[in-house]
């Protein structure tokens, strides 16, 4: 689904991501782990068009894409839940989930009413009226609304209340169930766990471990080493 | 003894003449939200509106299809500006923009004043809206009317254009992030463009229905657009609600100001926008689109 060769990017002069290779196969749910400041938002930017690949290679269902505008890449199928959520404070809940350019699948906005039943009843809210919590299942609902093939995930927990990490979980493995490939990138590691059937580690804007999900829960050391938990 | 006729007449055209700079503004201030760039060309596009159009209603001998041929040419001209010299600033400084579209606004204005002279020209009333109706005793001409409604109807359509369809949905978010918005699938260059060219249209629809009121001269660019600069600060930066109301104060003022007291009129305005920018330094209507 997703292939990314030794992939190089800067930002002015820093050169952050210094040689990235991963992949994300049809129906996987891959897990990006790192501390602060290694490279993962970057390396979502890089796939996503928002910041160009100095060197490398992206490949989105077998056709290299790093020379597309982002726009092509989303209507070719990827869906972006960003950092931060990317909520539009003057745009009601609905607004926001009509957006996405239309391509066919299952996620018609009754669809999306039935899994997120918090949106119905905030549809006519503005983005800055909702909670933390109901942003972040916007932002995840408003992927899914353009049936994407590849849905990126940046740290779609952070800064959430316990309960609301709860349910971003089970969301996740609801849209898991869906053979969606997902790319989720995630402080919390066991959230990442609880979803991912692979994980890569990032340190200093390369990959330096890659195992099962079920592997890096059992490998203590590992987790300390590359994450710091 | 100042008549109440006198004074709903004054009222009258301050309002016509406000909706005019507000749709000025309303460019400057989508053009501004969208895509961060002060416009300093905006005015020349108002004046160069009316230029043409003069020449136009000459050769084609109707106001009405001088109109459109003009709005049309300006946008087609608007389109070539971002195209051209815009786009490769996008993604510079505040400052390199204000220098090239400053830039841009003195070589329209030496330029209009080498084709067309220094001298104040007049656009003839169409035939259909000539003459005067009295309104509670005031006498009104038919042009200002026709101004308020055009006004009122184009900030209506744009009202309900931004905040009733997708359309509408797509500008506001790209207003609000750009980013995201193309990462949704959006070609946000070319929505760029779009807003770029309707809002340099609507600066020559504005330019051409101002040119029986106010006439057309080099110096006339910057005269609006100095106003618009006004509205778009007071009203609120990117706020459409905002430079709707504002663009009527300030139309009436300038009216009562004229009629009143000439030597401050501009004053006024100055005194109001100081005033402002002091207490509420955001403008007086919140960002958010429209
Ligand atoms: N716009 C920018 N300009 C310059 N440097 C940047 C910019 N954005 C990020 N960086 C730098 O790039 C590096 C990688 O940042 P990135 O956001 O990809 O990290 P991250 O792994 O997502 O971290 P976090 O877990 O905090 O989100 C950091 O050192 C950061 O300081
Ligand atoms: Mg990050």
């Amino acid at each position: 689904m997703l292939e990314l060769r030794d992939v190089h990017a800067h930002y002015g002069s820093s050169h952050i991501l210094q040689g990235v290779s991963l992949r994300v196969g049809a129906g996987e749910v891959v897990a990006l782990l790192g501390r602060n400041g290694v490279g993962k938002t970057t390396t979502i930017r890089a796939i996503t068009g928002l910041i160009s690949v100095s060197r490398g290679e992206i490949l989105f269902k077998d056709t290299p894409i790093q020379d597309e505008p982002p726009y092509r890449r989303a209507r070719m199928g990827m869906g972006l839940v960003p950092q931060g959520r990317g909520i539009y404070p003057n745009l009601s809940v609905r607004e926001q989930l009509l957006l996405p350019p239309d391509r066919n699948g299952r996620w018609s906005l009754q669809e999306i009413y039935a899994l997120f039943p918090i949106l119905r009843e905030r549809r006519r809210h503005a983005g800055d009226q909702l909670s933390g919590g109901e942003q972040q299942m916007l932002a995840i609902a408003r992927a899914l609304r353009s049936n994407p093939e590849l849905l990126l995930l940046d740290e779609p927990s952070e800064g959430l209340a316990p309960m609301m990490v709860k349910r971003v979980g089970e969301v996740l493995q609801d849209i898991k169930r869906q053979e969606l490939s997902i790319l989720l990138v995630e402080q919390n590691l066991s959230l990442a766990l609880s979803v991912a059937d692979r994980v890569y580690i990032m340190n200093k804007g390369v990959i330096v471990h890659e195992c099962p999900a079920a592997e890096l829960a059992q490998d203590e050391e590992t987790q300390h080493r590359l994450l710091g938990v | 003894m100042i008549s109440f006729e006198a004074l709903l007449t004054h009222l009258l055209n301050g309002l016509a003449y406000g909706l005019l700079l507000f749709l000025l503004a309303a460019g400057l201030s989508l053009i501004f939200g969208m895509m961060d760039v002060i416009n300093l060309s905006h005015g020349s596009f108002f004046m160069i509106g009316g230029f043409i159009g003069i020449g136009l209603v000459g050769v084609l001998e109707s106001f009405w299809l001088a109109l459109l041929a003009t709005v049309l040419i300006v946008a087609l001209l608007g389109l070539v500006v971002e195209v051209a010299l815009l786009r490769p600033l996008y993604y510079r400084s505040h400052l390199d923009q204000i220098l090239l579209t400053f830039g841009l606004a003195l070589i329209l204005e030496d330029g209009a004043e080498w084709i067309w002279g220094t001298r104040i020209q007049s656009l003839r009333v169409p035939e259909a809206l000539t003459g005067s109706v009295e309104i509670f005793g005031a006498v009104v001409p038919v042009y200002r009317l026709a101004v308020l409604a055009a006004g009122v109807l184009l900030g209506a359509a744009l009202w309900y254009v931004l905040e009733r369809t997708r359309l509408g949905s797509i500008i506001r978010a790209g207003v609000a992030d750009r980013e995201m918005t193309a990462a949704l699938g959006f070609n946000i260059p070319v929505i760029f463009a779009g807003v770029f060219v309707f809002g340099v249209a609507l600066a020559a629809f504005a330019g051409f229905m101002a040119a029986p009121i106010l006439g057309v001269y080099p110096g006339l660019d910057f005269q609006v657009l100095i106003l618009a600069l006004i509205i778009v600060v007071i009203g609120g930066l990117g706020s459409l609600t905002g430079a709707f109301w504002v663009s009527l104060l300030i139309g009436v003022t300038q009216s009562f100001g004229q009629a009143y007291f000439p030597a401050a009129a501009a004053f006024i305005l100055y005194l109001i926008m100081a005033a402002v920018l002091l207490l509420r330094p955001e403008g007086l209507f919140k960002r958010r689109y429209a």
